[in-house]
């Protein structure tokens, strides 16, 4: 790229009469999800002041405790819940932009698969999940999120063998629980840094794979 | 936008504001035509509406698909698969889908920017292996044409020299990415061509479009304009004319024509009022994309064209076909947790796998090529959905960790093929079915034939084999026979043809060399209408290039007094 035109982009980029269609500034971006993770964490430290439009309030403790084992605090980045995944999880299940018929299907299949988990807590501890213990919970999870087909023992039986009639639907909702969970964490400003995601920025020159990254592939430069 | 003046007649009127439409704009106007252009959507230009540089965390919904946006809600195209009050019906038991534009532009701000020419055989399929049609032109008449395209729009690519895929004149290809390295070199040991793609995006400065700044959101539209589309490339020097009227909103629902059979004008809904107006014409060109156009045109019968305008030979809605497609993807473990650095790159692939075997020693005629994807893309809704797939799932410490191990270790691979034409392919009119316009909708049939489903198997085995070689882990079961071997559905694809196909007589087309209509010789098609084979080359670029063929064509008949 020549510095001219290195010139024009950035104006077009940084200019004035762009800045307002895009809203923001890359900085301004910055800003506004830093803000964000900080109002999460605030809200945290209050003891969440976060009124959930969906989830009733013992559904919103599942939800948080849920998401917080899915994802924990580790030394490089925060939890679920700090980085706001249940409050991500709440707004999908009332998403305006979807169809009425999908955001039905979704809410059931929240609310039922939450209500699985309670239930099935209550057969095995006398208690609910809420209010079953560390070990408790985590007893409850080994049964249902790991996918059994990788075991070679079980090739052809994706329940936990002792469970095999009974919790069918437990891995199953287990495994979109996660996946939104994973979705609302990777995605927001705290799972972007973590991953080391380096784009959604100018690049005057696009120089393809640095060395150490080509060396590590056995590829030759060429 | 303009609204139509209703009393005044124009030199043309052109339906539908995509490749095609975007391009008649430009050059008839350019050539001296007062020209009004009729688009169904709302306005919109990319480097004020699109969404360039949004982070995910932007949104509460993450960059989740919509109804109006199922690519993603930052996604620049505005329609979708099902558009409120606008349906159409397929046939019991076969399945069809149908992605329509609903904006200034159209598809144009859909596309990936693939950019490849048909070759020379890609015109003369018939004379090559007995299937389908030639075409009435040859890759000689069009050439000069995806010259001036290429210099007006521009590409960047590399002069390979390969038979049936020309070289364009280009700008120089980015140099590919990780992964894309890999699967080059993984390709070399195979014998499968793997070269740089060609996409219209600028790696250089283009008149006043700059280059690529690399962010990889050509699909959320372009703040710069480095890419195409035709709101940011074609219709700024045509309004600059001062000849070109825009008319958005405005769902047509019928071409006008007189006593004689000609072409008169184009009647339209105004989509905001659901008034209907009327806008006089000397010359019709459709561009409203291959089955609208067919649907316009077997919604307007009159006396002299009774079975719908231009179809005296029964074509219009026939030979309909889409690309085939199939997708495999692989978890590949040299990939994993390669030191962070910025993959975004063009708006996607730097290489792909030109077709580059010979059909004469296979079970199926036409070839195909392989789209790679992959690599450190931003983290949004949906990410690394399914891992349980690919590690066993679980939860807590070791699960954060296998995300971080496998993000950008995905690799996958798009085949992407041609279609023979088959008589139980089409669209038509549904006989029960009106939009909320009260304009009949279109029924679709769809059945693959044989040939798409030996190509698919050969699409999947063969990226499993690529998988393989690299070392990697394919996702799921290689889709069998009874998966229609992961053949994606008709129309999935998103490039539909062959509705209004060109040809040399009027019993068997509805079109001429000059994408003329042979019953009303005013009235032209300029989308891929007019296509008679649909080689496995994403069809933009020749939707372009036959548009300004087409176009030229117009200026210089009507210099000549013909039109």
């Amino acid at each position: 790229m020549s510095g001219t035109t290195r010139r024009d982009a950035l104006r077009l980029l940084g200019g004035a009469p762009l800045a307002v269609g895009f809203g923001f500034s890359t900085a301004s971006v910055e800003a506004a999800g830093e803000h964000a993770t900080r109002a999460v964490q605030a809200a945290a430290a209050k003891g969440s002041s976060y009124e959930p439009s969906f989830f009733t309030a013992h559904e919103w403790q599942t939800v948080r405790a849920l998401a917080d084992m899915i994802i924990p605090r580790d030394e490089r980045s925060g939890s679920a819940t700090d980085a706001g995944v249940p409050e991500f999880i709440d707004y999908l299940m009332n998403d305006p932009a979807d169809g009425d018929r999908s955001r039905e299907n979704r809410q059931t299949a929240m609310r039922g698969g939450l209500a699985w988990i309670n239930r099935e807590c209550t057969r095995r501890f006398g208690h609910d999940f809420v209010e079953s213990t560390e070990a408790e919970r985590a007893a409850l999870l080994d049964d249902i999120a790991y996918d059994k087909r990788r075991e070679k023992d079980d090739t052809d039986v994706r329940e936990p063998r002792d469970l095999r009639v009974r919790v069918a639907w437990g891995p199953s909702f287990f495994n979109s629980f996660r996946d939104l969970t994973a979705a609302g964490f990777w995605s927001s400003k705290m799972g972007i840094d973590d991953l080391g995601y380096r784009g959604n920025v100018m690049v005057p020159e696009w120089k393809g794979p640095p060395p150490d990254v080509l060396k590590r592939l056995g590829i030759e430069e060429a | 936008m303009d609204a139509a003046t209703p009393a005044k007649e124009y030199d043309v009127c052109i339906v539908g504001s995509g490749a095609g439409g975007g391009m008649a704009a430009k050059v008839l106007t350019e050539g001296g035509a007062r020209v009004v252009l009729l688009e169904a959507g709302a306005p919109w230009d990319a480097r004020k509406d699109g969404a360039m540089f949004s982070w995910s965390y932007d949104s509460p919904r993450r960059g989740a698909g919509s109804r109006s946006r199922p690519f993603g809600e930052f996604d620049g195209c505005i329609g979708g698969w099902d558009i409120e009050g606008e349906p159409y019906t397929v046939a019991d038991g076969e399945k069809f889908l149908w992605f329509r534009a609903r904006m200034l532009g159209g598809r144009t701000n859909h596309w990936g920017r693939i950019s490849l020419r048909f070759g020379p055989w890609d015109f003369k399929g018939r004379s090559r292996d007995g299937l389908g049609d030639d075409w009435p032109i040859g890759y000689d008449d069009l050439s000069p044409y995806y010259d001036k395209l290429d210099e007006m729009v521009g590409l960047f690519g590399s002069a390979e020299g390969l038979e049936n895929e020309p070289d364009g004149i280009f700008q120089p290809p980015p140099a590919p990415r990780a992964y894309e390295r890999l699967i080059q070199k993984t390709c070399r040991g195979l014998s499968i061509t793997c070269i740089p793609s060609r996409l219209s995006v600028l790696t250089r400065a283009l008149g006043n479009r700059p280059a690529c700044h690399y962010c990889g959101q050509c699909g959320r539209g372009c703040g710069t304009a480095s890419n195409f589309s035709t709101p940011s490339v074609l219709l700024p020097p045509a309004l600059k004319t001062g000849r070109l009227t825009i008319v958005t909103g405005a769902m047509a629902r019928e071409v006008l024509t007189n006593t004689e059979g000609l072409a008169t004008g184009v009647s339209y809904i105004e989509t905001a009022t659901g008034h209907e107006q009327q806008v006089k014409a000397k010359i019709v060109v459709l561009a409203a994309s291959a089955c609208e156009t067919a649907r316009l045109l077997l919604n307007s019968k009159s006396v002299r064209h009774p079975e719908g305008l231009a179809n005296s030979s029964g074509a219009v809605g026939r030979y309909l076909t889409d690309t085939t497609g199939t997708s495999v993807s692989g978890q590949i473990p040299a990939l994993e947790a390669l030191p962070p650095y910025n993959e975004d790159g063009a708006g996607g692939m730097h290489v792909y796998m030109p077709w580059w075997l010979d059909n004469r020693k296979l079970d199926f005629p036409r070839g195909y090529h392989i789209e790679p994807w992959g690599g450190r893309d931003m983290p949004r809704y949906g990410f690394m959905s399914g891992i349980h797939h690919i590690q066993g799932g679980g939860y807590g410490k070791k699960l954060k960790d296998d995300y971080r191990r496998l993000y950008g270790s995905m690799v996958g691979l798009s085949g992407r093929g041609e279609m023979i034409p088959n008589r139980d392919s089409y669209c038509e009119l549904d006989p029960r079915v009106v939009d909320r316009f009260g304009i009949p909708v279109l029924r679709f049939h769809w059945k693959w034939s044989e040939y798409e489903l030996h190509q698919a198997r050969h699409m999947v085995e063969t990226s499993a084999r690529i998988i393989d070689a690299m070392g990697g882990t394919v996702m799921g079961t290689l889709p069998g026979r009874e998966q229609d071997y992961g053949l994606k559905r008709g129309g999935e694809i998103i490039h539909e043809a062959g509705t209004t196909r060109m040809g040399t007589g009027p019993r068997t087309s509805v079109l001429n060399e000059w994408c003329q209509a042979h019953d009303c010789k005013n009235l032209f098609v300029a989308d891929s209408g007019p296509f008679v084979s649909n080689a496995h080359k994403n069809m933009t670029w020749t939707i372009l290039a036959l548009s300004m063929r087409t176009s030229e064509h117009i200026v210089d008949e009507r210099r000549k007094g013909n039109l």
